[in-house]
This record gives C-alpha cells, structure tokens and sequence, in this order.
C-alpha cells in the first residue's frame, strides 16, 4: 500500500495541475491521486490488496467483496449479480457462448444437464462477479474523475492492472470508449493511409471503428463490406449489405438485393456483433408473417422460421432446446452444427454437441469434439471437467467388455426351519409315528457372489457373450441343519434385435453338504422373448438338466437320484407404468435311476414389480404341483403329490455409487410357505424373513 | 392459412426452366468457398442464400456446408464435394412431398425431414453410381472416383446400383420421375434378375456398403470407427 505520505504528495500534484490545467502532464506513477473524494471506497479496498503482499486473486479480497455488495444494496443482490455476470462473460466468452449461457441461465434445466456448477465453483463465479463489477466501477468512476480526459486515466489503469492483476483495460476496450475518443476525421484519415497502403487488416479495424461513430457514412461501409469479402468473412459482409440496403433503400426494386427485411431483423443489424445474415438473391422466395398458430407444434414453427432466417444465433438455440425437449435428438445435433458452422469457436456449442451425440450414440464423433477442446489450453476448468466426464463416460460404453461383480450378506431368521409336519407325525409302513421334530426358529445367513464379463460381439445384430461365475453358501443355527453351499459357472449367448431376444446357455454347479460334494448338474437352456406390444412380452423356454448325485453319508443310495429333467416354459410379461407383471407356466418331467424321485411337475408363478427412484419392491406367488411317478415304500405305499404354495415379498434399494464404482443395494425379504401332500410328513408350512446387503462392483 | 400456401414449392423433375424459379432450399451455413453452379453462372453462396431445383453446390477443398430443405432434411457436405437438388415438392400441411437429391462427389451426410417420416419412398438420393432408398434418417458417405462408401446412422436403407446390370436403360439420362400415383419412382427399373450385388439393405446402424467404380455394391458390413472417423473428419467442423 502506497504511504499516506506518497498519497498525499499526489494529491498535491494533482491539485497543482489541475490548477494550472496541465492534467495530461501528471505521470502514470501517481495514478492514486486522481481519485477523488466520492470514490474512494472502492479505491481504497483495491488498494488495500497491495501486490507485495503476494495474493493471488486479489479480486476475491472479501473487503472488496464487501464494498461491491454494498453498492447492490436495494437490489435484488443475486439478481444483480447473475445479471452482471451475463454482461460480464461477454469479456471472455464469444458471442455464441454468451448467447448459450444467457439461454441456460433463463431456462429451467434438468437436473442431470450439464453447466451445473458444484457450491465450490459456484462461490467462485460470484466472486469473479463481484470483482468485475468492482473493476467496473473503478474505471467508471476513474474517468468520471477525469472529465473525459482518458489519457492520463489510461496510463493510470494500466498500472494498477500490473500491480493488482485485475482486469480494466479490458473493460474498457469492451465498452468500446477508448475508440470514441478519436474523432470521426482522425480515423478517416488513418483508414484512408491504410487503404493507400492496402494494410487490409487495419483498414477493416478503422472502418468499423468508423461506423461505430458514424452508422450513416455509406461510403465507409461499402468499402468494408469489400475488404470483407476479400477477408472471406461473407457472414459480416452480409450483415453490412443489410445495414447498407436499410441506410439505402434501392428505388429499382428488380436492383433490390434485400427485397425483404422483417422489422425483427432491423432490429438485429444494429448489433455489430449479431452474426444475422439474410439472402440477397432476387429469387428469394416472398416471406410473410408467420405466427405459431400457422404451425401444428412449435417445432415446426421454429423450423420455418430458422428455414428463412438460419444464420440467426438465438433463433438455432430455441430451437435447439425445442427439439431436445421432444426429443428430437438428431435435428438437435443438425442444428448444432450450424450454429458451429456459424460460430466455429463456441465452446459450449461443441459440449452440447458431444452431449447430444452421446445420447445419439454417436461416441466415436462425440469423442473427438471432446479430444479436440480438451487440447485447448482455455477451455473453463468445470468445462474440462465436464468433458473429461463425457469421454470417461464414452470410454466405457465402447468398451466391449463389461464386467460385473456383486457381493451379498443375507442374515434372517426361518421358522419351522427343521421341516415339522403339520401334523407333526410321520407316517410310517402304515404306522404313524411322532416325528420327534420341535417347531423351531433358527437363525441363518446366507453369503452369495455373482461375477460376470459379457462381451459384445461385433455382429450387425447385437450379440453378447456372457461369463459367469456364482455361488451362494447357507448356514444354520442349529445342529441338526446342514452347511450347504452350491458354486457353478455358466457361459451364455444372448441376442437381441428390435423386440426379439434369443438366449442360449451352458450351466455347470455342484451343490455340497456340510463341505462334501452332494450333487453335480449340468443344465442347457434357451429360451426366446418376443414383444407382442410395446407394453406386453411373451417368452418361451426350454431346458435340459443332467444330475449326478454322489455317494453321501447317511443318505442312502443318494446315487440313484441322479437323471435328467427336461423343462418348458411359458411366461407374459407386462408393464402397467411402473408396475411390472408376469405370469410364468413352467411344466417339467424328470426321471431319475430311483423311480420315486422321477417325477411331473407343473408350476405357475405371478409377480408384481413396483420401482421408484432406485428401489423396487416385488411381491410374488407360485404354486407347484409335482406327482412322483413311483410310490417310496420306505415311506407310503402311494406315490407322493404334493402341491406347495410360495408367496414372497421382498425390496431392494441402489444406492449408486455408494464408493467410487461400488453401489450399496440393502434389501429384505419376507417367504412363507405352505404345502400339502397326500403323505402326512410333507404337509407342512414354514416361513423366514431376513435383511441383506449387496455390494455391486462395476 | 395464406402462409401455408406460399409455403407451397413446386418442383418438376427435368423442367430446369420451371423448376429454377422455384426454391427448394437454402444454404444453412457454410464455411470456405462454396459456390452454385445456376445454368451456366457459377454465383459465390451467401449465407440464407437460396437452392434452386437443379442447382448444383459446390464446395471447395477445406470446405464445409450444411443446406436445409423446408421439410426439415438437411444434407451436410464435407470440401470438394458436389450437390445437387433434382426434385423438391413439398406441402407442409400434409407433410407429404417428394425429394431427389444428388451427390456426385465428396463427403456428405444427410438426415432426412418429414417427407421421409411420411412416405419413406418418397426421399431418394443418387450417391454416385447408386441409388439410397431412404427409410429414415441419417446416413454418411463419400463419393470417390474409385470407391463410394455409404453407411447407415440410424434407420434404414436401401442401396440400389444403376449399374448396367442391374437396370434397364429405358430411362434415358435421368434418375428419376415421377410415378402415376405422383410418388417419386426410378426412371431405370431394376432388372427382374439382377445380380445380387445390385441391390442390397442396411438396416442396422454403424453398417454400411461400398461401391466399386463398376457400381457393385457390397454386402452390408459393420464399419468400424477407423473408418466412420474418415468420412466424419471429412465433415467435421475443425
């Protein structure tokens, strides 16, 4: 901070000069005192943030903060600062972005869209807010100070820019009002020395900066548009042709080149920066006044509108919202183009060209749009942020392989878990007998994992090959309950096109007992879906098992169980908005070495699937009637039947991305079951409940 | 109701003297040299600048252009290409029309508009030495003297060559005309037993066929992203 010493020693100076009229003498060095009186707080909070003290932004210094939000008092302060933001970003943004951003900022946005600044960034951005409009006050009130004598303040600027590291010559070049202070005449005469010299670049500097003086000199205009169209910026020309027809409205009206210029569009023109453009052919087609109500939906009115006006910036963005909002996802990515063909800078335009290529599935040319703006050093870090989002996003998508794993904990408890009839005695070679089994509870929990890659094969119809490994292991409370566990692996083609999926697969599992083999199986299936409506599928399965039991302590001849079972199966399924449903036939014959184990079955099973958000909840039932096709004489002297009914009610919620690719999905279920027999023993009912968690890895 | 009919833009096929006072498009945006051949003029493109019937667009090396119909199909050329509008008619309240296009030479991509979306026969482009049947909606290629690629976006195609094999000559020099019903139909019928490199249908997306300069057309293949990144650079804006 300079010393109040120094301070008042310019002050002294400046009074002095003032005094003798010799403003334009006094040096940049002393630029502090130019301030006067009724400025000076914001002056002094600058101030305050003296460079030698190293900070590094000094424009988030919170006493300047302060002092701006002072000057927003009476204001709707967020207001006024989102609205400056909207003029300010201008400085750094070009024309097609400060449109994008002023379109979002006015428009509702989905939640998963992008440009949704975390908090972080979000105090950031009104920190750069509030310095800027401090920036701005402080040049305003600077050259206020100066009575329009810029020369001094300038020098004066540039200085505190150096030291602060603020922005305010910018600004000012902005707000165009270093331009204004030369003279009509003076950049007449540097325009003509430029042209002499055919310095085209120049000369096309001078002369806007001319017509920004003078919008009526003609003659300054036509020589632009020419050095324009030798520049090969026809766009610009052409806003000038339509500036210079309106200044001269051609009485030869076959001569005409704009024959049709709608009052909106005259308008326009006076933005220099509006990158309109209209045809000039004297073919062009007559407009008229067209209003939505012509129209069957707005898109089709933004669509004629766009068809006469395509150059107009704001224009392609409303309809390229439009048609987001139905979806029109292809005409949106035309549109874009155009407004890049028009803009080939914008940045936001290229993000929400990538974004909606990747909703199109268009990841190869949503990839490089993304590689290309990551390599520019400028690109706003929640930008890159956002692209790097996308590529990682795409990544995964093309990727060919997918892998799956998940883990789960179930832990619960089962009533009647030793299997007491319901009548609690056992029939014996016509004796009955009490079956010596308590009605218990006992606690049990069941661990299960799921791994799985599945690899797309490079088939026009989607084909994928899918690998899995599983098992899932129970253990019981109770003495006279078993460990089991059962570990298999399966291998499964699945293809998919339009509304038809064929699945075929190969399972291999073995079941153990308390550590030791009890039965192998071998199982292929397929199985076919077809959509009948949008709303309604039926599919159809079939499937052959193979199973060896093994020799097994206290089971005797468990051997002879072993056989095959060939299964079909019939199932609709349907969706009643977001209740899913389904009812499945399933018929089944099986025959083992011991005929007391072979027999028919027939099952029918409903359920009902209820998802909100990430949780579902399922609620099923099926009954099973299964006929032994021999009597077990040890047992009865009839075959068994016995038809067993299952409800179970269960729900699970995802909690995505729980960890860094890991979701949490808790769960519980609730199964009761009841079944009946012509054999007392197998009458029985049970039932348990339990609470579980899965770990999902992706 | 009276913007509707002025809406109206009536194309004839091979009536240039009628058809050039009509337009059927406009020039989107573009960028580099891009010029119409009208007749025998060659006029430098403004932007909003209008498409005749017949008009012929072409772009210079480097050079990018989109053009949009009224009917919402827009074709988007890549530099040294060549375009041409042969047949546009359109009424916007049915959404019902006709549309012919031609692309001879360079990289293109077109997304077809409500004419498509109401009669799918009714969109046909000549690319090369075939015919696209479009049934919707977006396809890239690129028209090489010695090797034409297409590929399908999304939608469908079908993919006719106007080999000598494969059609009969009587229709003279020109692709297409219009059939008794009034919908648009090739001047060159495909012959009863054409080879099977004649015709073929992509229906997939991300597949495509290819062209020989004989004008056989391949079977339909997955093209990997090596490739479709040649024609999209093609087209691509930076």
């Amino acid at each position: 901070m300079p010393e109040p010493t120094v301070l008042k020693y310019c002050v002294a100076i400046k009074t002095l000069c003032v005094a003798l009229g010799l403003n334009g003498l006094l040096s940049a060095q002393s630029w502090a005192d130019y301030r006067p009186a009724n400025h000076g707080d914001i002056v002094d909070a600058i101030l305050a943030n003296d460079g030698s003290t190293g900070i590094e932004r000094p424009n988030s210094d919170p006493a300047l903060i302060e002092r701006v939000m002072a000057l927003n008092e009476g204001r709707n302060a967020f207001e006024a600062n989102i609205q400056s933001y909207r003029e300010l970003s201008t400085i750094d943004l070009g024309y097609t972005d400060k449109a994008i951003v002023q379109r979002l900022f006015q428009t509702p946005r989905r939640t998963d869209r992008l440009l949704k600044p975390d908090q972080g960034r979000q105090v950031v951005l009104v920190e750069q807010i509030l310095a800027n409009l401090a920036n701005r006050q402080l040049v305003d009130e600077i050259l206020a100070s100066n009575h329009g004598s810029l020369g001094p303040a300038l020098r004066g600027l540039k200085e505190l820019e150096a030291r602060y590291q603020i922005n305010l010559y910018g600004y000012l070049k902005f707000s165009q009002r270093v331009t204004k202070t030369l003279s009509h005449d003076v950049l007449r005469q540097k325009y003509m020395a430029h042209q002499n010299i055919a310095d085209f670049d120049t000369s096309i500097q001078l002369a806007k900066k001319i017509l920004n003086l003078e919008p009526s000199d003609t003659q300054i205009r036509k020589d632009l548009i020419s050095l324009l169209d030798k520049s090969e910026a026809s766009t610009l020309a052409n806003n000038h042709r339509m500036t210079l027809a309106l200044l001269e409205p051609v009485k030869d009206s076959d001569q005409a080149e704009f024959r049709v210029v709608q009052p909106e569009l005259q308008r326009k023109i006076v933005d220099e920066t509006n990158l309109l453009a209209i045809a000039d052919d004297k073919n062009q087609l007559q407009t008229a006044e067209i209003s939505v109500g012509d129209f069957e939906t707005r898109l089709d009115y933004l669509a004629e509108r766009i068809f006469q006006d395509p150059a107009n910036l704001n224009l392609n963005l409303e309809y390229f919202q439009q048609q987001i909002s139905e979806g029109e996802l292809e005409g949106a990515e035309i549109t874009l183009e155009r407004i890049l063909l028009i803009d080939p800078e914008s940045k936001f335009a290229k993000i929400l060209m990538a974004e909606t290529q990747i909703k199109l599935g268009k990841l190869s040319e949503a990839r490089n749009i993304l590689n290309r703006l990551l390599a520019s050093d400028d690109l706003v870090p929640d930008m890159r942020q956002q692209a790097l989002n996308y590529v990682a996003q795409i990544e995964e998508i093309v990727s060919p392989i997918t892998w799956r794993s998940s883990v789960g904990l179930t832990a619960g408890i089962s009533h009647n878990a030793l299997g007491r009839s319901d009548s609690g005695l056992v029939l014996f070679q016509d004796l009955t007998l009490d079956s010596g089994q308590a009605d218990v509870d006992v606690a049990f929990n069941e661990l299960n994992f799921d791994s799985s890659m599945a690899y797309r094969l490079p088939y026009e119809i989607p084909t994928t090959l899918t690998m899995r490994a599983f098992g899932q292991g129970r253990e019981n409370d109770h003495e006279d309950l078993s460990r089991t566990s059962t570990i298999g692996g399966s291998i499964s083609l699945r293809e998919a096109n339009n509304n038809r999926t064929l699945e075929s697969s190969l399972t291999l599992a073995q079941t153990r007992v308390s550590s030791q083999p009890y039965a192998n199986v071998a199982s292929l299936a397929a199985s076919l879906m077809t959509g009948l409506t949008e709303s309604l599928v039926v599919g159809g399965s079939l499937a052959y098992t193979e199973s060896w039991y093994q020799d097994f302590e206290n089971v005797i001849a468990n051997k002879e169980n072993s056989g095959e079972t060939l299964t079909a199966g019939l199932s609709l399924m349907g969706q009643i908005k977001q209740v899913g449903w389904s009812v499945t036939g399933k018929w089944s014959d099986s025959n083992a070495e011991n005929h007391a184990a072979s027999n028919d079955l027939a099952a029918l099973a409903m359920a009902l699937n209820y998802s909100f958000d990430n949780c579902r909840n399922t609620l099923s039932a099926d009954r099973t009637w299964t006929r032994a096709k021999a009597a077990n004489v040890f047992v009865s002297a009839n075959p068994k039947k016995t038809t067993q009914t299952n409800w179970s009610y269960g729900g699970a919620c995802t909690l995505e991305d729980f960890w860094t690719g890991v979701s949490v999905e808790p769960s519980f279920r609730f199964v009761w079951r009841d079944a009946a027999s012509n054999i007392l023993n197998y009458s029985k009912e049970s039932s348990e409940y339990s609470l579980g968690v899965k770990l999902r890895f992706q | 109701m009276r913007f509707i009919w002025l809406l109206m833009v009536v194309g004839l096929v091979n009536s240039q003297a009628v058809g050039a006072a009509y337009q059927s498009g406009v020039i989107a945006a573009f960028r580099g040299e891009v010029s119409v051949e009208r007749g025998s003029e060659i006029i430098p493109v403004k932007a909003a600048g209008p498409i005749f019937l017949n008009d012929t667009v072409v772009t210079g090396a480097g050079a990018r252009l989109q053009i949009l119909l009224r009917d919402q199909s827009t074709f988007s050329v890549g530099g040294g290409a060549r375009i041409t509008i042969d047949e546009f008619v359109y009424q916007p309240k049915e959404k019902t029309g006709r549309l012919a296009a031609s692309v001879s030479r360079g990289a293109f991509r077109f997304v077809s508009g409500k004419i498509a979306k109401t009669r799918p026969d009714n969109m046909k482009v000549k690319v090369g030495d075939v015919v696209v049947a479009v049934r919707g909606t977006e396809v890239i290629g690129s028209v090489q003297p010695d090797q034409s690629s297409i590929i399908l976006l999304s939608g469908a195609i079908d993919v006719m060559s106007l080999s000598p094999e494969c059609v009969s000559n009587s229709g003279g020099s020109s692709v297409f005309e219009i059939g008794p019903d009034g919908d648009l139909v090739m001047s060159a019928p495909p012959l009863a037993d054409a080879p099977i490199f004649c015709s073929q249908s992509v229906n997939s997306s991300g597949f495509g066929v290819s062209v020989s300069s004989a004008g056989e057309v391949s079977q339909p293949l997955r093209i990997d992203f090596d490739e479709i990144d040649v024609v999209l650079d093609q087209l691509a804006l930076e």
